[in-house]
């Protein structure tokens, strides 16, 4: 039996580095969802977008060299996927649902034809340079803690940096409230003066921004490469992190290390000893997601009012 | 906004809905069935005019394949047509390929080619293998292979890839160099296929090692590659020194990991070597088109059995691929060893047990 | 009421929707300092008149003048800006903000990017104490009751600066006691210069409280009078066109049933009942009570004291969390609404567009729903549909619902007409029991008196009826008992004839001392 420090050493430590690094991407997205939720707009293509994202940052790398440039680039294409989001679902009207199941597809086709047709080499996949790890000097030598939350690359910073700020715009400023208004209560925000339209567009954009990031993440902050479906369902799982997290960032920033952690803690279980059947192991997330949806979603005390509807000006 | 606008913009997007599903058909998806879209026509001719030119030529060896997406996936289908090639090259056969996508298609393509008189069709995937099942009583005299699955009759077999030949040479090559003495295994999921080889790994490592102990994690996906680094991860952590992963992409983040954390690392089914050099050990290489070529061949010379038809290293189908840069800090006896073992797999000296063993086993 | 100058002016205002000439060539004036009632049955333009005014849609011609100045209101932005604040009838707060926050919305110039909350609230507690108004700026909206919620909406135009003030139908859904309050509110804001304009059909009011009265019907001006040169039945008969019996006065209505004859035959029994709200606190908090054989059970109180929950639970559309209900004696707890039709419990909803029809569906269909897996109208799993038409036909006369055919959508019928729908679905399977939830809400003074009619013929058959309403005066007027609800529980049940104040006290929760409070 390993004494605590052991314990720390070997497995919790390691296993909270793996459950920030899976992390991320969720928060990132579900930063963003939780932007456009509150103003009533469900995007349920985050799945798309992460993968244009990713698919974006990895060809910007591969061709520059700069994972920057990658990321930079993967923020912009999710902003434009945002836009049309957008388009259709607030200007056009269209359904919301389905308006996200074709980003979806959309993004699934177009990203896995072109990565086969310039760098599906028979499986012998490109890899590119990874975003560089920045100790921040000072926090890094705290004990524990420092060298898992202060020495990790930008993408790791900006999401946790961004989740006071997301809280603070939402809570206390102008325009958090006219975006809490417009997801409670649009015809109430119109009355007042408040551009319906306009919120619901930038939302959706600042979605598209954060989650674009957030599958940049993935092929050149996490891992080196991409590969077709490589976001695996996170789109879908950030999703549930906005119910879980109930519509709060500070919530999402929790549920996003929940939904982080059980998946880097079952497969530390696995790593450890195969006496669980590996099914059971490989559920707790998705597990964690049908609770989350069935759980709190029961009660939809925090879901905004007029989430999916779209605002039809008489 | 009036209503009608919106039900046309919703009916827009179905349209468009459609539309990319027919582009992720032309991309094909690893190795899974997928519905696919031209792609084909633009390609070689000599498909179309086989399937028109008829001409029963008496005595021609006829081959066709039908394949789940289009040959210029560069992945799975290609390995197709690279094999249809083969056999057209070394055998001097007459070959021909059509994509088939619903089980319907796959009935319709077999008894077409079985109609026209060829005498080996190919379905290119274990799901057809039940088409295959329809038609092949209705054609005894050709050939019903499929690349993977189960079922067998008289015409028919499944052709299966014995990867496991390779990984169990891993295993000895872990046992022997590891200074741990563990070694981590990533699967994408626990299924034949791929629990095969992870198990051979270990009972080639248990060979050298009795005490050598192998992690095994799976991972359910194909395409996760952040999951196979956080697996790998984790069983370096646990003082694996030594790294295998069957899993398509998820094998790529296993690699990272172990680029990352120095260790060694095993390639599967091309040669990764160039994906961390200092790392990849060596690959599991699978050649598609000389399993393609060694079926036809069985059929040819009259030696198919309604069986399950194992293709390995044996006949140059699986092959250890050593990466050239790092052969040479591989100590002299444990290369002797490895050329000891390869040499008593192709002669049938000595057996890897294949699938069939592996799940009785489990 | 002195002689100022006009605050607003709309000079010809014309306005169409469609074939609809909403508004016909309207001439409206309102003084400064002056409460000006605007009077109308529903659909007499009134609303569209203040919507124009108010920026919330744009007149086909006609100007607009403000304190002199013709201004284009293109938008509710430039109304505020001339000052011209609206309270619409359906509040348009954001419950999950507090209530400093609903006053900031929209108003970044004011309270910046990023707000200092203390320093908010600090401002709105002075501006609401110098009109004598007691709201708390951080109280949620969602927590506070439906007449200081009014307080809010008022509170809110008069900090964007509103010196004219639009309320439209203010009083719908508060208490008596409540409305006191708002008059006397009313009465401080025109004392300081505001001027006010009143949208309502409730007569009673207008004598109250306004300076002059302006009736609108079909559109147009009928007439524009000052309030103490005139009278009731004056304004009723210029709203409607002819002589109408007033509420209140009419005795037919009334029916002949003795509130205080013998104990009747009991056919609902509830016994300590309890319902969960979709909010998931408890709604209804045990409450019992029996129905008789011909009488009218009133539910009476404020929105959102569990009447609604009460009723939906009676009709199988929420599950009881405990307590049971009997139909004559047999246990009918949480039945399926389909089972309590069959063994006839009539339900008329509170809101027919959303639960009462389905709207795109023909009138026909919409007259069997419920029993169309039933005989006649189903033959095994198919419908007869000679036999909907045949039962279509023969409501559509008896209870004089207007429409072009049996096969119109219920869409295209007016309000007075749907309700008739669903009334002569209801009433067609002769029910044992009828819960019926606001039944005359959104309805005119005509298809009103229809309703009213049809559920004292109801009582007279002998059957149970529990209207559950928050018009006071209809419960009031209908019921044989009246049943007061307050925080889920009955504060009360009072006979026929108890005076409206005591029923306004009991329904703010009894307490004489709160009562005062409550009033101050």
């Amino acid at each position: 039996m390993m004494g605590l420090a052991g314990l720390l050493g070997t497995f919790l430590i390691p296993l909270f580095e793996s459950s920030v690094r899976l992390a991320v991407p969720l928060l990132m997205a579900g930063l963003g969802e939780t932007f456009s939720e509150k103003s009533g707009v469900i995007n349920i293509g985050l799945e798309g977008i992460m993968l244009t994202g990713a698919f974006a940052s990895f060809v910007v790398t591969y061709s520059s060299g700069s994972p920057y440039y990658g990321i930079i680039v993967a923020a912009l294409m999710g902003g434009v996927l945002g836009l049309v989001f957008a388009f259709s679902t607030v200007s056009l009207e269209a359904d919301q649902i389905v308006a996200g199941t074709a980003l979806n597809m959309f993004a699934m086709g177009v990203t896995g034809f072109l990565y086969r047709k310039y760098y599906g080499l028979g499986g012998a996949a490109a890899t590119v340079n990874t975003l560089p790890q920045l100790a921040i000097p000072g926090l890094v030598d705290i004990p524990v803690l420092g060298p898992v939350l202060f020495n990790q690359n930008v993408v790791v910073y900006l999401a946790f940096a961004l989740v006071p700020v997301a809280a603070v715009i939402l809570k206390r400023s102008s325009i958090g409230i006219s975006l809490v208004a417009t997801g409670e209560h649009p015809k109430a925000a119109d009355s007042v003066g408040i551009d319906v339209f306009k919120v619901r567009y930038a939302t959706c954009v600042v979605t598209g921004v954060l989650a674009g990031i957030g599958g940049g993440f993935l092929s050149v902050g996490h891992a080196n490469t991409f590969f077709e479906m490589m976001t695996a369902g996170r789109g879908f799982i950030a999703l549930a992190v906005v119910i879980f997290g109930k519509w709060n960032p500070w919530g999402v920033l929790g549920a996003s290390l929940l939904f982080g952690g059980a998946n880097s803690f079952q497969l530390r279980l696995q790593a450890m000893g195969r006496t669980i059947p590996y099914h059971l192991v490989l559920m707790i997330p998705y597990v964690l997601t049908i609770l989350a949806v069935a759980g709190v979603s029961r009660r939809r005390v925090n879901a905004p009012r007029y989430l999916g509807v779209p605002y039809e000006k008489t | 906004m009036f209503f009608g606008h919106r039900k046309v913009f919703t009916l827009l997007l179905v349209l468009l809905i459609t539309g990319a599903l027919l582009i992720g058909g032309l991309s094909g998806c690893g190795k899974k069935s997928e519905p696919a879209a031209e792609g084909t026509k633009s390609e070689e001719t000599k498909s179309d005019s086989a399937q028109s030119q008829e001409g029963q030529a008496k005595g021609t060896f006829k081959v066709a394949a039908l394949l789940p997406g289009p040959i210029t996936d560069q992945g799975w289908n290609a390995s197709a047509y690279e094999g249809l090639k083969l056999i057209e090259k070394e055998l001097g056969a007459e070959i021909s390929y059509m994509e088939t996508k619903t089980p319907g298609d796959m009935v319709e393509g077999f008894r077409d080619y079985a109609s026209k008189g060829y005498n080996l069709v190919i379905g290119h995937g274990f799901q057809y293998q039940d088409a295959a099942e329809e038609v092949a009583p209705q054609f005894p005299d050709t050939v019903f292979v499929t690349i993977g699955g189960s079922k067998t009759q008289k015409n028919q077999a499944p052709v299966i890839v014995k990867s496991e030949d390779a990984s169990y040479i891993f295993g000895i090559i872990a046992a022997k160099m590891s200074k741990t003495g563990k070694a981590g295994l990533v699967g994408g999921f626990d299924i034949p296929a791929i629990s095969k080889t992870l198990i051979q790994f270990e009972a080639g490592a248990k060979s050298v090692n009795p005490d050598f102990k192998c992690m095994v994690t799976y991972v359910g996906s194909w395409e996760d590659v952040t999951a196979g680094y956080e697996a790998a991860i984790a069983q370096i952590d646990q003082g694996a020194d030594f790294l295998f992963c069957n899993g398509n992409a998820v094998g790529l983040g296993v690699i990272q990991a172990a680029q990352e954390r120095g260790v060694y690392v095993f390639g599967m089914t091309t040669d990764q070597s160039n994906l961390a050099p200092d790392n990849v050990l060596a690959s599991d290489v699978v050649y598609n088109d000389k399993a393609y070529l060694e079926i036809a061949k069985r059929v040819k010379e009259g030696k198919f059995e309604g069986k399950i038809q194992e293709v390995g290293m044996k006949d140059g189908v699986v092959e250890v691929v050593w990466n050239p840069k790092l052969k040479d800090k591989v100590p002299k006896e444990v290369l002797d060893a490895v050329s000891d073992i390869e040499q008593k797999i192709k002669s049938g000296e000595f057996r890897v047990p294949g699938e069939l063993e592996v799940n009785v086993k489990q | 009421m002195g002689k100022q100058q006009p605050a607003v002016r709309l000079k010809g205002i014309t306005k169409r929707f469609g074939e609809v000439l909403a508004n016909d060539h309207v001439d409206f004036e309102v003084m400064e300092g002056e409460i000006h009632a605007l009077l109308g049955e529903n659909g007499a333009g009134k609303t569209t008149l203040m919507s124009i005014l108010y920026g919330l849609c744009q007149p086909d011609e006609g100007e607009i003048v403000v304190f002199g100045k013709t201004v284009p209101i293109s938008n509710p932005r430039d109304a505020i800006a001339c000052g011209i604040g609206m309270v619409h009838q359906h509040f348009m707060l954001v419950p999950e903000l507090t209530v400093a926050e609903n006053l900031i919305l929209g108003m970044p110039e004011r309270s910046g990017l990023f707000f200092d909350p203390a320093k908010i609230c600090k401002e709105i507690e002075e501006i609401s104490r110098g009109y004598g108004f007691e709201v708390n700026p951080r109280d949620y909206v969602w927590t506070l009751p439906v007449g200081v919620q009014e307080r809010v909406e008022i509170l809110k135009a008069l900090y964007r600066g509103a010196r004219i003030l639009i309320l439209d139908e203010p009083t719908a859904v508060l208490t008596p006691q409540e409305v006191e309050e708002l008059f006397k509110t009313l009465r401080v804001l025109v004392s300081r210069g505001h001027s006010i304009i009143l949208i309502t059909h409730k007569l009673d009011e207008v004598m109250e409280i306004s300076d002059r009265v302006t009736v609108m019907r079909h559109g147009r001006i009928v007439k524009t009078v000052n309030t103490k040169d005139t009278t009731p039945s004056e304004l009723a008969r210029l709203m409607v066109g002819r002589d109408v019996n007033l509420p209140g006065s009419s005795a037919a209505i009334s029916g002949s049933s003795p509130s205080s004859g013998p104990r009747r035959n009991p056919i609902l029994t509830v016994k300590d009942l309890r319902v969960q709200s979709d909010r998931g606190y408890e709604a209804v908090r045990g409450v019992s009570f029996e129905v008789g054989e011909g009488e009218i059970f009133g539910i009476a109180g404020v929105d959102g004291n569990g009447q609604v929950e009460l009723g939906e639970c009676l009709v199988g559309l929420k599950p009881a969390s405990g307590g049971k209900v009997f139909l004559e004696g047999r246990d009918i707890t949480n039945l399926t609404p389909g089972a309590l039709i069959k063994r006839g419990v009539g339900h008329i909803p509170e809101d027919r567009q959303k639960k009462g029809l389905v709207l795109q569906f023909p009138v026909a269909y919409n007259l069997i729903l419920g029993s169309h897996r039933r005989k006649p109208f189903a033959r095994g799993r198919r419908i007869d549909f000679s036999a909907v038409e045949e039962n279509a036909r023969r409501l559509i006369a008896a209870f004089d619902i207007r429409t072009p055919g049996a096969g119109t959508p219920a869409r295209n019928l007016s309000g007075g007409n749907q309700q008739k729908v669903v009334l002569a679905r209801e009433l067609s399977r002769d029910p044992k029991v009828l819960v019926a939830l606001g039944p005359t809400r959104g309805l005119d003074v005509g298809a009103t008196e229809y309703v009213r009619r049809k559920l004292a013929e109801e009582r007279s058959r002998g059957k149970a009826v529990i209207l559950i309403s928050t018009e006071l005066e209809e419960v009031m007027e209908l019921s044989d008992r009246i049943a007061i609800m307050y925080k889920g529980q009955f504060a009360g049940v009072v006979g026929r004839g108890t005076p409206k104040d005591v029923i306004g006290r009991l329904m703010l929760g009894a307490g004489a001392g709160e009562v005062a409070l409550a009033i101050r």
